[in-house]
């Protein structure tokens, strides 16, 4: 009886013990999350949506601990003169929260918007002109895009 | 620190005694040197006496128990949970978030608050006497760290402050006018101010 217990005793010690171990070594990586919403409209981020009905929008993205995003916002609609510009974009100064924004490229109308310290949320009040864009996604250093969508913005 | 763990009285519980007969309450103390430093558990074991008497005597009831104890309250919350500071000053000038502070200079200032992890907190400034439009306040793009900004809404006259992350300090350069202003604190999701206080600048 006194053998049956102690065996029994070290057996729920021991299974305890694996279990808390297996339970803190979580396999499965925490990914970059886009909610719906930012602080400031729609997340122009959120993969999936391509349709956005207002002039001001947030670009968020939720970095886990480690993790880095690179985007690449590309004006589809653009005309352009000498002196003028439509189909393009903007956003407010001071809004911006974790983010590095290159200056718009004119010759292909693009912008490069780069996460800066994974753990942290990424933000930033972005408006835009009637158009069309397109988003590509570079995630944790990808040479390449991970995701890309098009976006049509009409208000 | 020790741990000591011992059965000390048998209970008649009739609920328990009706299934296994007898129901055994035993208490195991773990002791921390400083304050609020002794922790109490109680466990009921359905086992005799003599049974138990044999698992002490064998030494393995004590580590099991003890390594449970400090398992379970090194993983219990702190029940002194820290506190959304806000500084006297901030990297820009006196902190206007500062509790009990209520006068304040026209120069720059600093919107900071110091947040735990998962905490969080919403500011919401209305501006009350001041020479409206002409005088409220401002704030400093590109200084703007971990807030999120509304837009200034000139019919109610406020603006709302939302930090972004929490474990991390927020602040801002702002300067205002000459006037008196209300600030709202809403900590941690809460529906109504946590904490209000108007200030005047002259």
């Amino acid at each position: 009886m006194k053998a049956t217990l102690s065996c029994l005793f070290f057996l729920l010690f021991a299974s305890s013990t694996v279990l808390l171990v297996s339970s803190c070594d979580d396999e499965d990586e925490p990914e970059i999350q886009y909610p719906e919403t930012g602080f400031y409209g729609d997340n122009i981020l959120m993969k999936g949506k391509t349709e956005y009905t207002a002039e001001r929008n947030s670009l968020q993205a939720k970095l886990p601990e480690g993790k880095q995003l690179k985007v690449i916002i590309t004006g589809l609609s653009v005309t352009s003169t000498a002196t003028y510009m439509s189909g393009i974009w903007g956003y407010e100064a001071g809004s911006s929260n974790n983010l590095a924004i290159s200056i718009f490229d004119p010759s292909d109308y693009t912008q490069v918007i780069q996460s800066i310290d994974g753990g942290l949320t990424c933000d930033l009040a972005i408006r835009f002109e009637k158009g069309t864009f397109r988003i590509d996604y570079y995630e944790n250093d990808a040479a390449s895009p991970t995701y890309s969508k098009e976006i049509v913005v009409n208000y | 620190m020790y741990v000591a763990c011992q059965p000390l009285e048998i209970l008649n519980l009739p609920l328990v005694t009706s299934l296994s007969g007898k129901a055994y309450k035993c208490y195991c103390t773990i002791t921390i040197p400083g304050p609020n430093s002794v922790f109490m558990i109680t466990t009921l074991s359905k086992i005799s006496p003599s049974v138990l008497k044999a698992v002490f005597r064998n030494c393995i009831f004590l580590p099991l128990c003890a390594i449970s104890i400090m398992l379970f309250v090194f993983s219990c919350d702190d029940e002194d949970e820290p506190e959304i500071q806000y500084p006297e000053t901030g990297f820009y000038g006196d902190n206007i978030l500062m509790k009990g502070k209520t006068d304040y200079k026209i120069e720059d200032v600093s919107l900071r608050a110091k947040l735990p992890e998962g905490k969080k907190i919403k500011i919401v400034m209305t501006v009350l006497t001041s020479a409206f439009p002409e005088g409220a306040w401002w704030y400093v793009g590109g200084t703007s760290n971990n807030w999120a900004i509304s837009k200034f809404d000139m019919s109610a006259r406020i603006q709302v402050f939302q930090t972004i992350d929490g474990g991390h300090t927020c602040d801002l350069s702002m300067q205002f006018d000459e006037g008196t202003f209300r600030i709202d604190y809403y900590e941690n999701d809460a529906t109504s101010p946590t904490y209000s206080k108007t200030i005047v600048v002259k």
